[in-house]
């Protein structure tokens, strides 16, 4: 884009630096002595997207080709949006301000289904066509990768290849053989076939989908695609590529920090949990790989805060080794190490001074649950002893605040469950007052907040029919009515419309993409964010196209087949179903450390580890 | 002891805003591996003070922060350590060691200089508009503050206004700051009904005041290194 116009446009927005790339660690190359022209793009705005650690690994990774030059590219905030409208510029990427229609390849990351709006219009602003079939060879090729990926059939129709499982791996599989296409100018629709016969690859076009009586019977690949298509992870993530410089946004982030993944997986097996099904098997880096990389990310950015991220980060099996290991380091240079999902059992003492100390303020615990019943229906292996235990040792170290989150429309949730929640919370409530008053620091403060349960796709709760609307409302109006005599508690809740629109994707087909379509003609955009969430556009997006909402709030049979089993996590069916059924006797399942579960997982690391322990 | 440094900003980085260069800065000191000096107290950060906040999207060649080292560390090598790994778009012109008997460098600031390019209006419209402001005695404007919008007269204000000979569309501004009466060039071209977004703006300087003579904050160093 010409400088003196991208100016213009710079001066009449709210906080410019959202589009203008330059930070410190970003990456600039000469786009014409690259290969291969890759736009990494967020449906999010810039502050959203640079705190995602996945795109930084993803950036970096990439760039590291000699053939490659990625830039990135963020949803624009919508006065943003007006303003390249008004001046007829279409939507650019941050370093070289290049418009994403040029690009040899688009990749987008599907983080949440709330997103889709957003990469649709992201697509209209580059004036890039919406659907697969509308574009040819002088177009780029749209990429989506992402948890939603393992259902990404809503949005199939848009887009070419869809990577399932962990980027850092397929990505480079895609770009080589992009690299020897672009070479040899073969059609694309070959290229694509050549890619589906890859692990973690799945092309939506070579797929049909069938349907009988209004509803999914089967989807048949065709040209030799495989008829299911295996995620790809990572194995040894000391291995695995890691930005060792990276990106110092000059905006203040959501996560603004260091961000070290200790590991990936999770071996909890919670039923509801999406993230913990698909990121298995747990794979952890070491205690070296982490002080090591840590070390190097603190010198090139200068953030004086490490936060040592996973699903759960208190798992890790040399926990107090690291942490203390990383404060011995750190503590000369005023750098905190912060460590979020901490579980405080007894060990957590040894190491609690170690860690962040200032903000002190809050302690974040996820019971989901309010009663043991149901915490045992969902797999959530935590009991009230090791709960009120967590808050005894937050409050005698000084805490005052505590957040605890709970969902509402659990599988067999009745309301002695919810007021279940009520007790807990007093509970917590009664343990402050038991510590003696000199030790107490300020007020308590304890912020309840509960979302709407959403069933996903490949998860044991992918069997379950959410709550309707008007059930989510009762529950979160008789919860509040229950809590409002507890003084110090604020109640938050998540509005259920969102978590409506959501599950309906969550577990949708490829007839939802016209409404998706639709609903961001309507000016659909950003629905995560409460301010731009319109329920009642939505609605008439999907009557606009036919689409009966209530087809996707139906029971399904167990054995029915379902729109995402050829995107497949690598859990077998078998398993889900199996934890399905002991989900409903309120029966647990034990953590995978304890020995494995049979979950159908091939190759997984978890059991190689314990052969080896053994 | 205290070190100033007076930094320019410029490209992609005048879009950042006060706040987000301020956090910028600690960063890169942090980065620098010099012997910065912590506040005291349970949570130690950077002690970093800056002369005058700079408006988003407003380029600059003299901007100022403050900061103190525990050892002493020549100029030129804290100069360099900064380049070396301070942000693109930043630069540090040049920095010096300041006494103690001077103020914080915030209160000292009495001036600044201004460069300011006008895209929306025509040559001859701009000096008539430079030539109403010398002829009238008060120009009345409408300043956004923290309780709204109030009128003031910013004509004391504006020490020096005048087009430049040689770039066209272009004023030079000396225009009072800091104090009683703080007056940005965005006041002046609310005065001659130009939006700001039609305007480049560059800060040249940032000037103290002694005996009724304007000298540039760098001055009160000992020997700078430029």
């Amino acid at each position: 884009m010409d400088k003196d116009k991208l100016d213009f446009i710079l001066r009449s927005v709210e906080k410019p630096s959202r589009y203008t790339g330059g930070e410190l660690n970003s990456i600039y190359k000469e786009p014409s002595e690259y290969n291969i022209h890759y736009a990494f793009c967020f449906p999010d705005v810039y502050e959203v997207g640079m705190s995602h650690l996945g795109t930084r690994i993803l950036y970096d990774d990439l760039n590291k080709r000699d053939d490659t030059f990625c830039e990135r590219c963020f949803t624009p905030w919508p006065d943003m949006e007006t303003t390249l409208i008004e001046n007829n510029e279409k939507l650019y990427s941050l370093e070289s301000k290049t418009s994403l229609d040029s690009f040899d390849i688009v990749g987008f990351t599907l983080q949440h289904e709330m997103s889709y709006t957003n990469i649709l219009n992201m697509l209209k602003l580059s004036n890039i066509p919406l659907y697969s079939k509308d574009r040819n060879e002088n177009h780029p090729i749209i990429i989506a990768g992402g948890p939603c990926a393992y259902n990404v059939e809503p949005m199939a129709d848009f887009f070419d290849i869809v990577v399932i499982g962990e980027g850092e791996y397929v990505n480079n599989i895609i770009i080589d053989k992009y690299a020897l296409h672009k070479k040899n100018n073969t059609s694309r629709i070959d290229f694509y076939k050549e890619l589906a016969s890859e692990k973690g690859i799945y092309i939506p076009q070579l797929y049909d989908v069938e349907y009988t009586e209004e509803k999914f019977s089967s989807i048949l690949p065709k040209e030799g695609a495989p008829n299911i298509v295996e995620k790809v992870f990572v194995e040894d993530l000391n291995k695995s590529s890691w930005p060792e410089k990276p990106i110092l946004p000059f905006l203040q982030l959501v996560h603004d920090r260091v961000t070290m993944e200790i590991f990936r997986g999770c071996t909890r097996g919670c039923r509801f949990c999406q993230a913990g099904m698909i990121y298995r098997p747990i794979r952890e880096k070491s205690v070296e790989t982490i002080l090591d990389q840590a070390r190097k990310n603190l010198k090139a950015t200068g953030y004086d805060e490490v936060s040592l991220t996973s699903l759960s980060s208190g798992d890790y099996s040399c926990l107090k080794e690291l942490i203390l290991g990383m404060h011995n380091e750190l503590k000369e240079s005023h750098t905190t190490i912060s460590l979020p999902s901490l579980r405080l059992d007894a060990h957590a003492k040894e190491y609690m001074e170690s860690l962040e100390t200032q903000r002190k303020a809050g302690l974040t615990l996820a019971p989901e649950a309010g009663s043991q019943r149901l915490r045992d229906v969902i797999n959530k292996n935590v009991t009230e002893d090791d709960l009120i235990e967590s808050v005894h040792n937050a409050f005698t170290n000084g805490y005052n605040s505590v957040k605890l989150y709970f969902m509402l429309g659990l599988p067999t949730e009745t309301y002695e469950d919810i007021e279940a929640i009520a007790h807990l919370v007093s509970l917590v409530r009664n343990e402050y007052y038991k510590v003696p008053k000199e030790l107490r620091k300020g007020r308590l403060r304890i912020v309840v907040s509960t979302s709407c349960f959403i069933p996903k796709a490949h998860t044991p709760f992918q069997w379950y029919v959410q709550n309707t609307m008007e059930e989510f409302m009762e529950k979160q109006l008789f919860l509040k009515d229950k809590l409002k005599p507890l003084k110090g508690v604020v109640y938050n809740y998540h509005d259920a419309k969102v978590s409506r629109i959501e599950a309906i994707f969550a577990k949708g087909d490829r007839r939802l993409s016209p409404a998706i379509v639709k609903a961001m003609e309507l000016g659909c955009k950003f629905d995560s964010w409460s301010e731009y969430f319109n329920y009642d556009k939505w609605l008439v997006a999907f009557e606009a196209c036919n689409i009966n909402v209530d087809d996707y709030f139906e029971s399904i049979d167990l054995d029915a087949p379902l729109p995402w089993e050829h995107t497949s996590c690598g859990v077998s069916k078998k398993f889900l179903q199996k934890e399905w059924l002991l989900a409903n006797q309120s029966k647990l399942t034990d953590d995978c450390r304890s020995g494995c579960k049979g979950c159908g997982l091939k190759n997984c690391t978890m059991i190689s580890s314990m052969e080896e322990r053994n | 002891m205290r070190v100033i440094v007076k930094y320019s900003k410029d490209n992609e980085a005048i879009y950042i805003s006060h706040l987000d260069v301020q956090r910028s800065m600690q960063r890169t000191l942090r980065r620098s591996g010099l012997p910065i000096k912590y506040t005291m107290g349970f949570h130690p950060h950077v002690a970093l003070t800056f002369a005058q906040p700079l408006s988003v999207a407003v380029e600059s060649m003299g901007e100022y922060m403050e900061f103190s080292l525990v050892d002493y560390v020549a100029p030129e090598i804290i100069k360099a350590k900064i380049n070396s790994v301070i942000a693109p778009g930043f630069y540090a012109e040049s920095c010096g060691y300041i006494s103690n008997e001077y103020k914080s460098l915030m209160s000292m600031v009495a001036m600044c200089e201004w460069i300011v390019n006008v895209d929306s209006i025509t040559q001859k419209e701009l000096e008539t508009e430079i030539k109403k402001i010398h002829e009238s005695t008060e120009v009345f404007v409408d300043k956004h503050t923290k309780k709204g919008y109030r009128t003031i007269d910013i004509r004391e204000g504006i020490i020096d206004i005048s087009s430049i000979v040689d770039i066209p569309k272009a004023m030079h501004m000396r225009l009072s700051s800091g104090g009683k009466l703080n007056v940005s060039p965005k006041l002046v071209l609310a005065a001659m009904n130009i939006e700001p977004k039609y305007a480049k703006i560059i800060r040249k300087d940032i000037y103290f005041e002694k005996s009724g003579k304007h000298y540039p904050l760098m001055s009160v160093c000992n020997k700078p290194n430029f």
